[in-house]
């Protein structure tokens, strides 16, 4: 099955707010609300299984990882397309290698690196010329990938093999691997690029990584019900944010004191997880309850619910 | 003093324990890979400190097409680590592994089967990857009506947690589904390889109780210090090989 993004302009209202796009795994769409409203005004389909999603640095542009929801061998619908983020019009389809989950686009645009999940590899695209330019090995089933704030690093997760994979973005090579708790899920750095942190689903976990020697240095224990998944850092580094996954709840945790300071009831199977560039507001992408939660930050409880596709799995806030 | 070949003779002793003899050891397959141009292969293994480990799983079973996966997996996790998994051979692990194990005071021995019968008391330094038959009758009491479904500790169409993928994995690797033999296999592999990757400048075969693993189950799994059986969710099948309810134990902190 060969995804396709709607072929015709999208009349999106200009909006002061920005905008906020969620991908649908199960029902392949991309859900589209406007973050003053919180009010749904698109849904897109793409086909296929829409998983990572990020934008441009200049948010102009959405890229949108699909692959294809039966997952058997490597499918034609496996890439990573990019969509102008205003109107929804495909710009560009990429090869990421297969079963593109997580990936993330380089601050000038330039490049995408992807987990491919079945594969085991991380693959580097170099989007100007549409081309593989290194696939790498990293663990078995990586998942979460993370690029710091200089753009040096990338982390990968992977979820079997309990590791981190950092990848040189100047040589290309994997230079360190460390391991974590069981079932790596997202990693997030830090707005100063010093700590990364890194969710761990089934131990209950959130690593503290010095992001320098990468290494860990401390283990965060967070509720007994909690399923770690997404985690955000907020724009001023004072918080985290953790998506608990089958926990129903997000977690928050002081950078300073590294200690968990709340824990904020959410609809069910929050995944991804994302914060408005202000820090004002945390919204949460639910995977069985199948609509997103807006977080207030500053009383830290539920303000809306938004309704989005089936299998809601991540999202993201344009600018 | 006890040294790492000692300790990492971590064994993998269905046959073993189960009085059965024969069973080859494990080739530890080396790693074919497309390798594409583009394709960045890790560090080479002359690098890597080397880890004995002992496997005496008949390679031709379901359980030792599972512990094959679980090997292939760890050696390229390890790779990444700077370890490699080397396999010592059968007739040295054969004469260690039928050595009655409070004779071998640093072996580790996890067995894929059989289970311990009930009221036995479970022997030093063994446990078993499988769930424990108190846990599964109490499971299939669930359903004291139904004569047709039975228990399983693992099953093909397991899609939650991750068992899609490892499901994919084996199926891909072996043209033939995952049951819950070749989990155990890979599951048992899993475990004692962690153990080695986590603590690799000790003798650690005590950390076993401790260590709390995923199995694409949904929950950490553990070693219940009673019974040295893996505490872990189980499912009940019917007569149609379908998955009818998953029984998970409750877990504690």
């Amino acid at each position: 099955m060969r995804a396709a993004f709607l072929l015709f302009f999208l009349a999106l209202p200009a909006a002061a707010a920005p905008l906020a796009y969620v991908t649908n795994e199960l029902a392949g769409t991309v859900t589209i609300f406007d973050t003053a409203t919180n009010k749904v005004i698109s849904t897109v389909t793409t086909g296929a299984r829409p998983r990572g999603l990020q934008l441009t640095a200049d948010g102009k542009r959405l890229y949108v990882a699909l692959s294809d929801i039966g997952r058997t061998t490597k499918s034609s619908a496996d890439a990573i397309v990019a969509v102008d983020a205003a109107t929804f019009k495909p710009v560009a389809r990429f090869d990421a290698g297969s079963d593109p989950e997580r990936f993330v686009v380089t601050r000038d645009g330039s490049r995408l690196y992807a987990a491919n999940e079945d594969a085991g590899t991380a693959t580097v695209t170099e989007t100007g010329k549409n081309k593989v330019i290194a696939t790498l090995i990293v663990g078995i089933e990586p998942e979460g990938v993370a690029l710091s704030p200089n753009g040096r690093w990338v982390y990968v997760t992977a979820e079997t093999s309990n590791t981190v994979s950092v990848i040189d973005t100047r040589s290309l090579e994997v230079v360190s691997t460390f391991l974590v708790d069981p079932r790596p899920r997202v990693a997030a750095f830090s707005p100063d690029g010093k700590r990364a942190y890194v969710t761990a689903e089934i131990g209950g976990t959130l690593a503290v990584v010095d992001a320098i020697r990468h290494k860990v240095l401390r283990t965060i224990k967070l509720t007994p019900t909690a399923k770690p998944v997404g985690v955000v850092v907020s724009p001023d580094g004072k918080r985290i944010y953790v998506a608990n996954g089958h926990g129903n709840s997000v977690s928050v945790i002081d950078t300073a004191t590294e200690k968990l300071t709340a824990t904020v009831p959410v609809g069910k199977r929050p995944w991804g997880i994302a914060v408005t560039r202000d820090g004002k507001r945390i919204y949460t992408a639910n995977g069985i309850s199948n609509d997103v939660s807006v977080i207030d930050a500053a009383t830290l409880k539920v303000i809306a619910t938004i309704p989005a596709g089936k299998g809601a799995w991540g999202v993201v806030i344009g600018r | 003093m006890t040294n790492r070949r000692d300790f990492l003779r971590g064994l993998l002793a269905a046959g073993a324990l189960a009085g059965a003899g024969g069973g080859e050891a494990l080739a530890a397959k080396p790693r074919r890979r497309s390798a594409g141009p583009h394709l960045v292969e890790p560090s080479p293994l002359a690098q890597m400190r080397q880890i004995p480990l002992a496997l005496r799983l008949d390679p031709e079973t379901a359980a030792g097409r599972g512990a094959r996966l679980g090997l292939e997996e760890a050696q390229r996790a390890g790779e990444l680590l700077k370890l490699q998994f080397q396999e010592v051979p059968t007739s040295e692990y054969a004469t260690v592994g039928l050595v009655p194990p409070k004779q071998e005071p640093a072996g580790l021995f996890l067995t894929v089967g059989p289970l311990l019968k009930q009221g036995e008391e479970p022997r030093p330094r063994i446990y078993s990857v499988s769930a424990s038959l108190e846990f599964r009758r109490q499971a299939l009491a669930r359903h004291p009506d139904r004569n047709d479904i039975h228990v399983v500790d693992w099953h093909h169409d397991l899609r939650k947690f991750g068992a899609d993928s490892l499901n994919l994995r084996f199926s891909r690797r072996f043209e033939q589904p995952m049951d819950e033999a070749a989990w155990r296999g890979w599951m048992a592999v899993k475990l004692v390889t962690e153990l080695a990757l986590r603590y690799p400048d000790a003798i650690a075969t005590d950390k076993i109780e401790e260590l709390s693993l995923d199995g694409h189950k949904g929950m950490p799994l553990r070693f219940d210090p009673r019974s040295r059986h893996l505490i872990q969710p189980v499912y009940l099948v019917d007569a149609g090989e379908k998955v009818v309810e998953e029984v998970a134990p409750e877990w504690t902190e």
